[in-house]
């Protein structure tokens, strides 16, 4: 099953993804490519900001493809992604049951750590009813590099 | 199908050595390929599993798991596990978790 979606415009996607272990790589494709016309240079060095936002686009589709309900009937995951000014915004919003309410049990592992590290914010918008979806959002700054990345951890 | 997010692993097992060199994106889909390679290096007893990372484009809090895990199990079975001369990507998730001092991590291809 292929991404639906559209680009809506410069600096924007909107897309549509299947809920399977492919939707990782296929939303890191679409935010890579608006970010690589926001952005002076080639590629999206990792430890840069780029991929900082790519490795916490990727944890967050991770943590919805792992959590959403499964099966055949599977909704597919909503991937919006925008840059206003110097800033990314990015939302994963589930087919319903995929994020917990409690954002501290969200993921159970790295992504939790990595969106506060380094995330300038982000957020869970849990389901609210009738409604069974649910959003995880993260904003990252594309001008300055994450503070974090350079700063010694834990040792 | 199209396929996005690739991985191809080159893999030998020599001398009690095992290296694999992982060749692209390891994410939720191609975790399990690596995971496979390793496996099959490691069904010949090798005394040492070299995993080299200077061709991994990308990797998530997924595929580090899975490094965990190797190394993890290497303890428990007595085989040494090395993480060799890591891409901009695996560097800086090891930096950003901490896990740069407790993974073992070199940059010696002998």
């Amino acid at each position: 099953m292929a991404a639906s979606g559209t680009r809506i415009g410069p600096g924007k996607v909107d897309l549509q993804l299947p809920p399977d272990s492919e939707a990782p790589a296929r939303a890191r494709a679409a935010v890579r490519d608006i970010l690589g016309a926001a952005e002076t240079g080639s590629s999206a060095a990792p430890g840069s900001p780029s991929g900082s936002v790519l490795l916490l686009v990727s944890e967050v589709v991770t943590n919805a493809v792992l959590h959403c309900d499964k099966g055949a009937s599977a909704a597919p995951l909503r991937l919006t992604a925008g840059i206003e000014g110097e800033a990314i915004h990015v939302a994963v919003t589930d087919s319903g049951h995929g994020f917990p309410d409690d954002a501290k049990q969200f993921a159970g592992g790295y992504g939790p750590f990595l969106l506060q590290k380094l995330a300038t914010r982000w957020g869970v918008e849990p389901a609210q009813a009738p409604a069974t979806s649910s959003t995880v959002w993260f904003e990252l700054s594309l001008r300055e590099p994450p503070p974090a990345a350079e700063a010694p951890t834990g040792q | 199908m199209t396929s996005v997010g690739q991985l191809e692993i080159r893999s030998e097992v020599k001398d009690g050595k095992g290296r694999l060199l992982p060749v692209g994106e390891l994410d939720l889909a191609t975790v399990p390929i690596l995971e496979r390679a390793a496996a099959e290096a490691l069904g010949e007893h090798p005394e040492e599993l070299v995993i080299d990372l200077s061709q991994l484009a990308f990797i998530d809090s997924t595929g580090l798991r899975l490094l965990i895990t190797l190394h993890d199990e290497s303890a428990e079975q007595g085989w040494a596990l090395r993480l060799l001369r890591p891409a901009e990507s695996p560097r800086s998730l090891f930096r950003l978790t901490g896990l740069d001092g407790h993974l073992p991590l070199s940059e010696e291809v002998s």
